[in-house]
């Protein structure tokens, strides 16, 4: 199963909000993933498939390697919906 | 419900603010009475933004800033400012922002029936909307209290 990894500042607020809505298009596109959400520091060092976050933080990941989805817009749920399409679909 | 966690005299509107640092002391006062959070709180979600730009802007038009536990949270709690004319936060992508909501948590877990009420209520885009636009503290609550 591909791992998803959630990233905010500090793990608390806009990447729970994301994971709750992660969880429900999964269910709506009928796919399983492991979705987990933490802060920036931490998600340097956890490895997973991919790396979903407001694109003012997750470039911070971007190490050449990382498959990183910067969201412009964190609540928006169709931005979200076509950047899991595109990662599952890839 | 979204009502239990908001501290005393948290919901607040204003016609404008100088610059988005005021913003967060003023949206801060109210977690700061209820002793919810220290006044070092704030100075780091300033730092923060300092580091990684203004990533607790979540919507046009809307900000969700808070911190780590260890900075100074004490308490879970919520307070909601809308700054009629708009405050500047440095978005590039989502305009000028209307509605701060200011939210502490003690730790990582315990605060998951607040986003999970917020999250409701930001995904009614019609009340979404409405809070935004709100000039007014009893519209703010009108809608609050639906979640």
């Amino acid at each position: 199963m591909k791992t998803i990894l959630i990233v905010c500042g500090n793990g608390l607020g806009s990447s729970f909000l994301i994971e709750m809505n992660v969880n429900k298009i999964l269910d709506k596109l009928d796919v399983k993933a492991n979705v987990s959400h933490t802060d920036l520091t931490t998600a340097k060092s956890t490895p997973a498939d991919c790396y979903i976050g407001s694109k003012d933080i997750v470039g911070n990941l971007d190490d050449g390697s990382r498959k990183i989805y910067g969201l412009k817009n964190i609540l928006d749920n169709n931005e979200l919906e076509s950047t899991l399409k595109d990662f599952f679909e890839k | 419900m979204i009502n239990q966690w908001i501290c005393k005299d948290g919901v607040q509107v204003t016609n404008t603010v100088d610059r988005w640092e005021d913003a967060l002391k003023l949206v801060a006062e109210p977690l700061l009475k209820s002793e919810a959070i220290e006044p070092k709180y704030i100075d780091s979600i300033i730092k923060e933004h300092h580091e990684l730009g203004p990533y607790y802007v979540i919507y046009p038009g809307l900000a969700m800033p808070h911190s780590r536990p260890e900075d100074g949270a004490h308490k879970i709690g919520l307070s909601f400012l809308n700054v009629i004319d708009g405050v500047d936060f440095e978005d590039k992508d989502n305009g000028l922002v209307h509605t701060i909501i200011m939210l502490s948590a003690p730790d990582s877990n315990s605060h998951i029936g607040v986003i999970q009420s917020l999250s409701e209520l930001f995904n009614n885009q019609d009340d979404l909307d409405k809070l935004i636009e709100s000039k007014d503290k009893n519209d703010i609550e009108k809608i609050i209290e639906k979640y």
